[in-house]
């Protein structure tokens, strides 16, 4: 009966996988020995998968309604919101770009995303010393529909530390960048890529880039992490007019809610700036989350 | 012989009677030598009858040697006409009266001339396999006989001439002759500096004599551009001269021990097996020589010889040998000559393109870079037998070798430790872990997983690439994957062709430790139980996923069904559109994809245009 049971259980993933495979698809086979058939689930073990997979589309479900840009499912697209760049960077400046050019142009290899070598000048700095001479870093540029110009003013967020940090412990709210010292190395957009200079296009856009990257650095940067300040830097960010602000803000919020066990998660139920799919995500996933953590 | 003179017929005369059918065969067939045919009345008998009615003439049946009362000679099935006309034997049953494949067909145009009498060409194959014999026939005195006849490839066959001379020489005794095969030679054989009476043997005239799949022994001249003699000094000098026609084929062959899929950077060496028929004489086929080249394809459907095989038995490179073996094993190490192949050759294209998208011949790989000479994913060995007065080709073969794409995998020591820890997530202070740890031997046996992995699946679409793992010695040129720890992640950073610049890094592991922090995170009583060869199967597959960008896929609304730039959860644009997480070249997205990718929802697939542009950018043999 057992072996029914496991043949019926086969078939059924074999004919779900046909339904989406295209004509033409080839599907891999692998032998028995690498891929053995899952094991039968007992009953205890099947209500928590269906309980697991009822909560992962429960998930799903929220965060595909969560008020950014869809491109910032992408976690690694999460792990460059401002909060982020602020925590991970060693200098915050504006800069303006002297030079550009292609840093593989002698290579024949043929890169999925380009490596620019840019030459900046600093204008004004927000945190470090950047110099005032020219500084040249390689990035690999992600946005191949708007590539660096010679002209462009950018805030960027530059690192001299090759980070060996956990981004999972850096995205917590209350990290500490001085106990995550790496070696020092050049100098080098945070994570080394593009994702760490953000165009500064007119006056308007740069005051409020400028301001709420202020309110970062206060709040993570000056080794008083207080919540409430916080909370109250980023209730007021997630209504920008600016969408990088605004959605980076967002994913702030929600990493802070995650990580910060003491904070009251009634106050974002109750806040009127606050999106209602954040509050559903609270209230559906975190403080039940955190409802299960405190019980013994 | 008491026929003949039963019948007071001339011996050596084509036809006593006239009708250009030899007295010989005529009393074979039941004709009477004495009585022109033609003109007898009877009804058959004729050069131009049919009485058999198969569709031969008699006097074609005379010159095919098949039965002129019998309309299928060999009892085959098949009519006698079909045979010769098709190149097949009409007096021998074992070709059940087929011809060979079309590809071993040569057809072949001969001339005769003559002038006196009526002259005939004899043309037997030797074999091995064709062993017809047939005739040309002036028919009559300064006549002349064209014919374009079948022959078989891999066969050889002896030419003799006749003059059917009545015997009854006339003042001033001088006749003429000419012997052609494809209007080959155009050289007078014979000659005489003095005096055209005489036929003497210009030396070194076409001696061989070598024309498009064929090439022909001709020392004793009797193919001949039309030339004179005098029977009284000269003598018949075209009576008893024979020469010898080779209609070569050379093939490549899969035996023993032969290796068409080698890979240079593991040591390893082709080792191709040829072999030339029919058998060459003990001393080797005359005026004619064998090479074996490598060449490669380049773009606009060009190509371009990089090497060529070490064809003599001395240690040294020869390009050419003589075609005296019948079989014979060659070996490549795979690495071009400089000479031919030197560092200013462009990128070695491999195909133009992939279903007329011409930016794929870009993304083949290898480069060629760093002073490196790369062979491309395939090169051709072309086998040829080939003409020594000008070069030209007689016949050739040509076999590809291919040239797999060697994957190193490599792992940061960052990076296996935090894997053997149990791939540590640290959720609000408390680690989690999605196995317990690996013991140094459990991770090897997950390293041997990998690898055997991701081989699979690149075995499953035929593209020729091979893994190994970091402790393999490999020359370059090679890709390498490298397993990294880096800004909080663990993924594979593929590189480039020559092991020195780390290319775009995987980022997969980043969706992976979403969403296992989405479970832990959210409630991190949900533990999914995951084994350790489940971590295999994960990095197994992001191996094959890291890969196929490493070989060109995916680029945004591509033909390879690359999603829209930003769009269907794929940020970046690189990956299948319509994510739907079970394919190869596909982030995915939703919850359940660390189950997707440590195997438990199926099997993975690719998608159908990205597998026939593996197989077709790597082909295997």
């Amino acid at each position: 009966m057992k072996k029914k049971i496991v043949f019926i259980l086969t078939w059924s993933v074999l004919v779900a996988c046909r339904s989406w495979s295209e004509e033409g698809d080839v599907v891999i086979k692998l032998p028995e020995e690498l891929m053995p058939p899952p094991k039968p689930l007992s009953e205890a073990e099947k209500q928590r998968k269906d309980k697991e997979m009822a909560h992962s589309a429960l998930v799903e479900r929220l965060n595909r309604k969560l008020p950014y840009h869809k491109m910032f499912a992408d976690v690694t697209c999460q792990f460059f919101t401002l909060g982020q760049l602020v925590k991970l960077c060693d200098s915050v400046s504006v800069v303006n770009v002297v030079a550009v050019e292609d840093a593989d142009s002698k290579s024949a290899t043929k890169r999925l995303v380009p490596r620019i070598k840019v030459t900046v000048n600093a204008e004004t700095n927000l945190l470090g010393h950047l110099g005032r001479g020219d500084l040249s870093l390689i990035v690999q540029w992600w946005d191949r529909k708007r590539l660096p110009q010679k002209g462009d003013r950018w805030l960027v967020f530059i690192t001299g530390e090759d980070h060996r940090v956990n981004m999972l412990d850096a995205m917590k709210w209350d990290f500490d960048k001085t106990k995550a010292r790496g070696e020092v190395k050049e100098a080098k957009f945070v994570l080394g890529q593009s994702r760490g200079a953000i165009d500064l296009p007119d006056v308007k856009a740069e005051r409020e880039l400028l301001t709420a990257t202020m309110g970062y650095l206060q709040n993570l940067r000056q080794q008083k992490w207080d919540a409430e300040k916080y909370y109250a830097h980023l209730r007021e960010l997630v209504l920008s007019l600016d969408q990088r602000i605004k959605d980076d803000a967002t994913i702030d919020m929600l990493n802070f809610l995650k990580s910060c066990p003491s904070f009251d998660l009634n106050r974002v139920l109750g806040d009127t700036n606050i999106d209602e799919s954040v509050k559903d995500y609270v209230r559906l996933i975190l403080m039940p989350s955190r409802q299960h953590q405190e019980e013994p | 012989m008491s026929s003949y003179s039963a019948h007071d017929s001339a011996p050596k005369n084509d036809a006593t009677d006239g009708d250009g059918m030899p007295d010989g065969w005529e009393v074979r067939h039941g004709f009477d030598p004495l009585v022109n045919n033609d003109t007898d009345g009877i009804q058959g008998n004729g050069a131009g009858d049919d009485p058999d009615d198969d569709g031969l003439l008699n006097f074609d049946e005379y010159l095919n040697g098949s039965d002129p009362s019998n309309g299928d000679t060999d009892g085959d099935g098949v009519w006698d006409s079909a045979e010769v006309a098709q190149g097949s034997d009409p007096t021998n049953s074992s070709d059940n009266g087929q011809p060979p494949p079309p590809e071993d067909i040569l057809e072949l145009p001969f001339r005769i001339y003559g002038d006196w009498a009526a002259w005939e060409m004899t043309v037997e194959g030797r074999g091995p396999s064709d062993r017809r014999v047939f005739k040309l026939s002036t028919d009559a005195p300064g006549g002349s006989a064209t014919v374009v006849r079948k022959l078989h490839k891999g066969n050889s066959y002896r030419l003799t001439m006749s003059w059917l001379g009545s015997g009854e020489y006339k003042d001033p005794h001088w006749y003429c002759w000419e012997a052609k095969i494809g209007g080959l030679p155009t050289q007078q054989a014979y000659g005489n500096p003095s005096s055209v009476d005489t036929a003497v043997r210009i030396p070194g005239a076409a001696t061989t004599v070598a024309g498009e799949g064929w090439f022909a022994d001709n020392a004793g001249g009797l193919l001949t551009a039309h030339v004179h003699m005098n029977d009284d000094d000269g003598g018949n000098v075209a009576e008893g001269l024979e020469a010898i026609l080779y209609v070569p084929k050379v093939e490549f062959l899969e035996s023993a021990g032969t290796r068409y899929n080698f890979s240079p950077s593991l040591g390893e060496e082709a080792a191709v097996d040829v072999k030339v028929i029919p058998a060459s004489p003990e001393d080797g086929f005359p005026g004619v020589h064998f090479r074996l080249g490598i060449v490669r394809e380049t773009a606009g459907g060009g190509e371009q010889e990089i090497d060529w095989l070490d064809v003599d038995d001395t240690p040294a490179y020869s390009r050419v040998r003589a075609v005296d073996f019948q079989q014979k094993r060659f070996t490549w190490n795979g690495v071009p000559n400089p000479s031919l192949f030197g560092n200013s050759a462009p990128q070695a294209s491999g195909r133009d393109s992939f279903q007329g998208v011409s930016d794929s011949a870009v993304r083949i790989l290898p480069a060629v870079t760093a002073g490196q000479p790369v062979p491309p994913p395939f090169v051709t060995a072309v086998a040829k037998i080939v003409s020594d007065s000008d070069q030209s080709t007689v016949c050739e073969a040509r076999k590809r070798i291919c040239i797999p794409q060697v994957v190193k995998i490599t792992y940061e020591a960052d990076a296996v430790t935090m894997i053997k820890a149990g791939c540590v997530i640290s959720t609000n202070g408390v680690p989690t872990y999605l196995i317990s740890p690996m013991s140094d031997a459990e991770w090897d046996t997950q390293r041997a997983r990998i690898l055997s992995i991701a081989q699979a699946h690149y075995n499953a679409v035929g593209a020729n690439v091979r893994f190994v793992d970091a402790n393999v010695t490999v020359a370059q040129p090679y890709s390498f994957l490298n397993m990294e720890y880096s800004a909080g992640s663990l993924g594979f950073a593929p590189g480039d062709y020559l092991n020195v610049v780390p290319n775009d890094s995987g980022t997969l592991c980043g969706y992976l430790e979403s969403t296992a922090l989405r479970y832990y995170d959210d409630n991190p009583s949900m533990v999914i139980p995951i084994t350790r060869a489940e971590i295999g199967n994960l990095w197994g597959h992001v191996v094959a996923h890291e890969c196929g960008h490493l070989f060109g896929l995916v680029a945004p609304g591509d033909v390879l069904d690359g999603s829209p730039e930003g769009t269907g959860g794929d940020v970046n644009g690189w990956h299948n559109k319509n994510p739907t997480g079970l394919y190869v070249m596909n982030p995915g997205g939703g919850t359940n994809l660390l189950m997707q990718v440590i195997g438990r929802m199926g099997p993975w697939s690719w998608k159908s245009r990205n597998a026939r542009y593996l197989k077709f950018v790597l082909p295997k043999e």
